[in-house]
């Protein structure tokens, strides 16, 4: 018998698809995986520390970092959490802004998470292109609202920084109607295509029974076969209010995440136009009057306890844990990074496939190491 | 040529070799701008479809933007690697090149040739199949395990691929009976109008086209073939540890070989050079030339557009796809080129009585039949081949609606 | 299932799994637990990591957050509750089994670990949901800072398995049974567990500066 050596490639922290500045040691023998083993902490900048220094109010600039695909989810559930621990009261305009915000950074993630999960599997970033002309246009929309395109720094303490202005509403509804047309031409352009299939098909499965125990969420929990979503499961804010599907994959594969991921879009879009028709009914402001003066914001002090409150990101369960003195920062701060998590089952699922399956796999997670590591 | 310095020096070895290195220089010369403006279309052609222009600062279109990058990679450091194997390093990018501009010997522009030898099909195959050792060579010498990964694969796929493309190759040589280039594309010009004679307009022809093109496409390492140089995951492959101006001559490589790869399928298939006017005495050649290259380039932004559209073949289903789909179709291929031959031109003393009967070797009839006989094997062997490697069927997934 | 607060999932751990619960411990005369030890944390206001706080801005917004940054009140430290399912460190493996196997809170959201000084103690706690959705279960183990020792769960839930590897790398708290008990931000050889309150703010102590005629720490 041929006497084989197990060769350990490097897929070093730089990296075209590793999606951030990522580490993983891969064993393989010949082409095949033999065991994965990923490194952490190139970007850990000590967020959970920071949240113990700064203000309740100077944290949210901090949350939009943690996910910068899609800023704005990230400060809904920073906002909730603290919320619920001060018993601050959200009016139904907030909420509802709240809610649009939130699902336009669900098309943001998942149009840039399709597009790149794509162009590692070679189409040279064609789709992704596509995608992120989306992209711009809801960017667009976050720089009128929050004044930056990716760290918005939009929500606070009872409500939202700014209003929606007419000008701003007939905006969105222009993106949402052109919106249908552009997840047409998406999927025709890539569903059906022989390659894309031959590559993702039966790639990367994880079984439905292991899914729970891994404690993935996101597409990844969902492409299995679990229709596990926050906003169905514990709802939050108003999403009790609007009709949507929750997308659910059979398999478990990269090709089921990757459907899960473009159904979502469509719900998405969805709850968009639900929640466009209901705004001009919701009542309220958009911030709760008594904390709308900056100095009650900054000075916000949260009575001692903890609270824990999930949101469903685009990429999984983010989850915030606040525990708190009394003072007007946290005493400990924590996240739940669905990232993190998620990426526990990577070397379950890219064992036995090849070395460019691990760079396939790795795209269907959809990981940002602004969350992994914190 | 040779006349035109033989006015000089007089007959003799001297008007020989001068002339032939006036031909070696106008080819690189050609080959060179010729890759420059490859380089454009690419990313001209790939900003477009992907709803985005291309480079536009550099000159007008941003048509001076490979200058440009030449001039960027040649102001570059050139490093080795301190473990690599320095000799090894230093002349992989040198046979590779080599092997290229090597074959361009034999392709004709249109009506220019340098070198008419009489095995010119041979020869430009045989001579790219030694790029293979390059692609290794550079490889192993980086001493980095993602370009040695880059190198193997580089090699699996050359040699895996230059089957279909050699196979498909043998069925234009049995039609035209020389494998002369310049015998391959006078061959196009005959029976009838200019256009109509051309190679791919036979059944035979097309599958050999189909066969020729897509063995090339990974011959040439490119999208969807382009796994050596997978940048999404091995960065670049067996070019990792390249920089500077070897990395250009990795580069200028790569486009000289695709653009061999497409004037030859212009010349085999196409007709290259031929069309209308193009038999004038000098006017014509001009218009052979303007042809030519209309038609390779033309051959090359369908290269781009594929790159535009498709993701990337793993390396398993590429080898899948090399013996297990083209390879079979070449040889059907072959078996229909020997029928359309004996249907057209043999007659009883070669066994085929019953083609006598139909009319003279060469006449409309025979040709008809031999047209339906093939088109029907083919087309056959086509989908037949198709269905055996077909993959797993689409099964869509079921969405869960909720209530709300 | 019946949904349970925490202090029926105590009656219902006591019941079921005699001597897993944490004892109680002393309290203080406002209910909460009282504090053993002398607090050495320092002041959340204090300045040794750097001015980390924005510019002031102009107005009396600006004195405000002053008068907030200022007359800062004796860092109080969150209470400690009693009634919560408090449970011992080494029987914590029974009581998740329990949890996932006959309550069915089989997803398991997050391990997060907290540290009280003041009391001697790190407390991790764990956040169970079901997959069905519905609110969810924490659990809490105690234990003592200078010997954080919890048996790991990554064998039954592995998706654990980077969590517990966070708070050994920032707590300190140790996970026999975990597969893989490493480092997982800080780089194997740190010493130290930086989340730790007493952890002292060095600094970037490992990149000197050598300004002209200064020395090289910072």
């Amino acid at each position: 018998m041929l006497k084989t050596e197990e060769l350990q490639i490097n897929i070093g922290p730089q990296h075209p698809s590793t999606h951030g500045v990522f580490r993983l040691m891969a064993t393989v023998d010949g082409e095949t995986v033999v065991h994965l083993e990923p490194v952490f902490g190139y970007l850990h900048r000590n967020h959970e520390q920071l949240g113990e220094i700064w203000t309740y109010l100077q944290t949210i600039t901090i949350t939009d970092r943690l996910d910068y695909f899609n800023s704005m989810i990230n400060e809904h559930g920073y906002c909730m959490t603290v919320e619920k621990l001060a018993s601050i009261e959200v009016p139904e305009r907030a909420e509802y802004i709240r809610v649009i915000m939130s699902e336009l950074s669900r098309i943001l993630n998942h149009a840039a998470a399709i597009g790149f999960w794509l162009q590692d599997m070679g189409s040279w970033g064609t789709t992704l292109m596509f995608g992120f002309r989306q992209r711009e246009m809801i960017m667009d929309i976050f720089e009128s609202v929050g004044g930056s395109r990716m760290m918005c720094n939009y929500m606070r303490f009872g409500g939202v920084a700014r209003d929606l202005t007419p000008n701003l509403v007939e905006q969105i509804n222009l993106f949402l109607e052109g919106f249908p047309q552009f997840i047409d031409d998406f999927e025709r352009l890539m569903m059906e295509n022989e390659i894309l299939l031959a590559r993702s098909r039966n790639v990367g499965v994880l079984p439905k029974e292991l899914a729970a125990a891994y404690s993935v969420t996101g597409p990844v929990i969902r492409g299995s076969g679990i229709p596990y979503d926050i906003r169905r499961a514990e709802p939050y804010s108003i999403y009790d209010r609007f009709a949507f599907d929750i997308p659910v994959g059979s398999v478990g594969d990269v090709y089921d995440r990757f459907l899960v991921r473009m159904e979502e879009m469509r719900q998405s879009h969805r709850i968009l136009r639900q929640a466009m028709e209901q705004l001009p009914q919701a009542s309220g402001s958009y911030i709760n009057q008594a904390y709308k003066a900056a100095s009650k914001q900054q000075g916000l002090r949260l009575p001692a306890g903890e609270a824990y409150c999930r949101v469903e990101s685009p990429k999984g369960e983010l989850g915030y844990y606040i525990v708190s003195n009394g003072g007007n920062s946290a005493y400990r701060y924590g996240i739940r990074a669905p990232s993190l998590i998620n990426l526990t089952a990577l070397n379950d699922m890219c064992r036995g496939y090849t070395v460019a399956d691990i760079v396939v796999i790795l795209g269907s997670i959809d990981i940002v190491m602004g969350e992994v590591d914190r | 040529m040779r006349a035109m310095w033989e006015f000089f020096f007089g007959v003799g070895w001297l008007a020989t070799l001068t002339s032939y290195l006036t031909i070696t220089t106008a080819i690189l010369v050609a080959g060179s701008l010729v890759m420059m403006l490859l380089t454009w279309i690419e990313r001209r052609g790939l900003g477009y479809m992907q709803d985005r222009k291309g480079p536009n600062r550099v000159g007008p279109f941003g048509l001076f933007q490979p200058i440009a990058e030449a001039i960027k990679t040649i102001t570059k450091e050139d490093i080795t690697p301190t473990d690599a194997d320095r000799w090894v390093h230093f002349l992989a990018p040198v046979v590779i090149l080599a092997s290229t501009v090597a074959a361009f010997a034999v392709i004709p522009w249109g009506n220019l040739i340098p070198v008419d030898i009489n095995v010119g099909v041979l020869y430009i195959v045989a001579v790219s199949a030694v790029h293979t050792v390059g692609i290794l060579m550079a490889g192993w010498a980086s001493n980095n395990k993602f370009a040695l990964l880059g190198g193997m694969r580089g090699v699996a796929q050359a040699i895996s691929y230059e089957i279909p493309q050699v196979l498909s190759l043998v069925s234009i040589v049995m039609l035209v009976g020389s494998m002369s280039v310049v015998d391959v594309i006078q061959n196009q010009m005959d029976p009838y109008g200019n256009i109509l004679s051309w190679h791919i307009f036979t059944p035979v022809g097309l599958l050999s086209f189909i066969v020729f093109w897509i063995a090339s496409l990974a011959e040439g390492e490119r999208p969807p073939f382009d796994n050596p140089e997978a940048e999404s995951e091995l960065v670049a492959g067996y070019m990792t540890e390249y920089g500077g101006m070897k990395f250009a001559v990795l580069f200028l490589a790569n486009y000289l070989t695709n653009f061999a790869i497409c004037a030859v399928t212009a010349g085999v298939f196409l007709g290259g050079g031929n069309g209308p006017g193009s038999d004038i005495p000098i006017l014509g050649t001009l218009l052979s030339v303007f042809y030519f290259l209309a038609k390779s380039l033309g051959l090359f932004f369908v290269m781009v557009w594929i790159r535009g559209v498709v993701p990337r073949l793993r390396i398993d289903e590429l080898m899948h796809f090399a013996w297990k789909f083209l390879l079979p179709l070449a040889l059907v291929n072959i078996f229909s080129t020997s029928l359309w031959i004996a249907i057209i031109r043999w007659g009883a003393e070669q066994g085929m009585g019953i083609a006598e009967a139909l009319g003279a070797p060469g006449s409309i009839a025979r040709i008809a039949v031999a047209w339906v006989v093939t088109a029907i094997i083919n087309v056959v062997a086509f989908f037949l081949v198709a269905r055996l490697n077909a993959t797993r069927g689409v099964t869509t997934y079921q969405a869960t609606p909720t209530a709300v | 299932m019946p949904l349970l607060n925490q202090g029926e999932l105590r009656a219902l751990l006591e019941r079921e799994l005699p001597g897993a619960l944490d004892p109680t411990r002393p309290v203080n005369r406002y209910g909460n637990v009282e504090a053993t030890h002398q607090l050495e944390v320092e002041d959340q206001a204090s300045d040794t990591m750097g001015d980390t706080s924005p510019p002031p801005a102009t107005g009396d917004a600006a004195a405000e957050r002053q008068a907030d940054v200022v007359d800062k009140e004796e860092p109080s430290v969150p209470p400690l509750s009693q009634d919560d399912a408090v449970v011992r460190a080494e029987r914590l493996p029974d009581v998740a089994a329990f949890l996932r196997d006959r309550l069915g809170y089989d997803y398991l959201s997050r391990v997060t670990a907290v540290d009280y000084p003041a009391y001697g103690l790190i407390e991790v706690v764990y956040h169970f949901y079901r997959i069905e959705g519905g609110p969810g279960q924490i659990v809490r183990v105690r234990v003592p800072r200078d010997n954080a020792v919890i048996p790991s769960i990554t064998p039954m839930w592995p998706g654990a398995n980077l969590e517990e590897r966070v708070c050994y790398d920032l707590f300190g708290v140790h996970f026999p049974g975990h597969p893989y008990h490493k480092r997982i931000y800080m780089w194997d050889e740190f010493e130290g567990h930086p989340m730790r309150k007493d952890f002292e703010k060095i600094g970037d102590s490992y990149y000197h500066f050598k300004w002209k005629g200064e020395g090289g720490e910072e």
